[in-house]
């Protein structure tokens, strides 16, 4: 069978993902993307009393590299601490998956991104504007780009060469807008 | 179990054609030569441009043939903005016009674009939820500097037929040149460019079960373009370089074959229209793209709601029925297919819509082995869906 760009254990994740559903009375819950930008993710955890996720739960609408991410991302977590949890990059998804194509890496920040909106909501911390993905290919928050912006990253190809922003798949189409903004912003101060 | 409902994209070469394409690779010789070798090739040529120009109610001088259709589109296009005999009518100082639509092959929006990058003006026309173009608003787009009105006879992803006579009509009426890009159609139902009124046609050979890089154009008047490739005297001097001999001998007999077996569209339909009810009657939430009053008879792109296109063609692949989309995810861009976009619908449907296209070669077998398959694909997948609720 021809997979296209996807390996045979993406292949798998996505043929056979592992966890789907929801959980009754969840912990915690994490619904990150928007079906009009054509990938949405939905996480809920079960904690224990001592911070060990026990159980994990995906539902999401999307391509086959984001029901595969969704699907090692709450493998990764089951039988982990939170702060362990909290501490796996969309690089180890793409890492555990044996790699993804690059046009597809944004599924794996998204994963990530839907592990800690789902820990925030659990630990009862309002998601901060800080932590807001700008680049959704390299998975570069808004506090990474405005700590370069900040510390000497007058132009969008400072900004680039800095944090690695706008130089995914995608190019910058995705947030290019938003990285002018904060550039912006700081140049007014 | 093969199946491929992808015939839009590209067709099978069907076994009289490999046949007659193993055949000819014997024949090496120029067809510009004069002595017997030459002549061999230069007679199936010949034959084959007979045949089109018969096939579509021309003269054999008015077909030329080029790589495919993208370098038709792209001749036509960009000579009737940029030199030959219309642009003499460019020194009036008002830079050339072309009405196309928003729902255009990227051949001709891409080249449309391309010349707007040189100063011409380019109207794109909407397309309504179905696809189709407003007569009105074509003709209020009509100026004097108008050089070319390019408009798609059937759109390759949702098979939407425009009203070609009409649009020719209002074309011939105000004395503008009409090119229509009729790849889709060519070879599944019989075309009269005069009946149509069309000026330019151009149609690629893979896209009939013939050869790939092998295609050309009808040109109702003479000297009205430039070639795109300058060179040799071939093709009338529009397009030099040594013909693709057996390119076009494919399209020869792939066209005869589609004219002896022209009925069989019929029943590609009766297998379509089979599918398609099946879906809509089966899996909720399903919708279909396009004009079904005026539709290719061979193409259903249906929107499942919920549920993401190419999760969808992968989990068809992996039983091995062969399908396109129109999402995003399939592509390297961010946007969904810009047909399905210019409908007007919600976006989400465009990400969820799969386009089925049926060739000659499918069979009722391969449709009653796809239509359980797609319902389980489809349910398995909404299964996994956090937008869809039972």
């Amino acid at each position: 069978m021809n997979n296209g760009d996807y390996n045979e254990k993406v292949m798998d994740h996505f043929m056979n993902p592992r966890h789907v559903g929801e959980i009754d009375k969840p912990s915690g819950t994490g619904e990150v993307g928007n079906a009009a930008c054509g990938d949405m993710m939905k996480i809920f955890l079960d904690i224990d009393e001592n911070g060990i996720i026990k159980d994990a739960k995906f539902k999401t609408f999307g391509c086959g590299a984001a029901i595969a991410t969704s699907s090692i991302a709450t493998d990764l977590i089951i039988g982990k601490h939170i702060d362990e949890a909290r501490e796996i990059t969309n690089k180890a998804i793409v890492d555990a998956l044996g790699g993804l194509p690059k046009q597809k890496l944004h599924c794996s920040v998204l994963a990530a991104d839907a592990i800690n909106a789902a820990l925030d909501d659990y630990l009862g911390i309002e998601r901060k504007e800080e932590n807001e993905i700008i680049c959704h290919c390299m998975g570069i928050d808004r506090k990474t780009i405005e700590h370069a912006v900040s510390h000497g990253a007058f132009t969008l190809e400072d900004v680039k060469e800095k944090t690695g922003a706008a130089t995914g798949a995608c190019g910058g189409e995705r947030c290019i807008a938003n990285i002018q903004k904060i550039l912006d912003k700081y140049s007014e101060k | 179990m093969k199946v491929y409902f992808d015939n839009n994209a590209t067709t099978p070469l069907i076994p009289e054609v490999k046949e007659q394409v193993i055949n000819s690779l014997e024949y090496y010789g120029n067809a510009s030569s004069k002595h017997d070798y030459g002549k061999t090739v230069r007679n199936q040529i010949e034959g084959t441009r007979s045949l089109i120009a018969n096939y579509i109610k021309a003269e054999p001088g008015q077909i030329y043939f080029t790589s495919g259709a993208s370098e038709a589109n792209n001749l036509i296009i960009k000579s009737t903005t940029t030199c030959g005999a219309m642009c003499t009518s460019c020194n009036t100082g008002n830079q050339p016009h072309i009405i196309t639509t928003a729902i255009e092959h990227p051949s001709v929006l891409n080249t449309c674009k391309c010349v707007e990058g040189n100063g011409a003006k380019v109207t794109y026309l909407k397309v309504d939820e179905k696809g189709m173009i407003d007569l009105e608003e074509l003709k209020k787009s009509i100026r004097p500097e108008t050089r070319l009105i390019s408009i798609l006879f059937a759109n390759n992803e949702i098979g939407t037929i425009q009203k070609i006579k009409e649009i020719g009509q209002i074309a011939k009426d105000k004395n503008i040149p009409f090119h229509t890009d009729s790849v889709q159609v060519f070879g599944k139902e019989f075309i009269d460019v005069d009946e149509l009124n069309i000026d330019f046609l151009t149609f690629s050979g893979h896209k009939f079960n013939a050869l790939k890089g092998t295609g050309g154009l009808y040109m109702r008047k003479k000297g009205t373009v430039c070639p795109l490739i300058h060179g040799g005297h071939q093709e009338g001097m529009l397009r030099a370089g040594t013909e693709n001999s057996v390119g076009i001998i494919s399209m020869g007999a792939a066209l005869n074959h589609h004219i002896q077996n022209i009925g069989r569209w019929k029943e590609i339909k009766k297998m379509r229209d089979s599918l398609e009810e099946y879906i809509l009657k089966n899996i909720p939430h399903t919708y279909v793209n396009g004009n079904i009053d005026s539709r290719l008879d061979n193409t259903s792109n249906i929107s499942f709601d919920f549920v993401e296109g190419e999760a969808i063609l992968l989990r068809l692949n992996y039983y091995g029925i062969y399908v396109s989309t129109g999402s995003a995810c399939n592509s390297d861009s961010l946007d969904p297919s810009h047909v399905l976009i210019a409908l007007g619908k919600r976006i989400e449907l465009a990400h969820s819509s799969v386009r089925f296209s049926l060739g000659i070669q499918n069979t009722w077998e391969e449709i009653e082995y796809a239509k359980p398959k797609i319902k389980e694909v489809i349910e398995k997948l909404r299964m996994l869906s956090p937008l869809y609720k039972n």
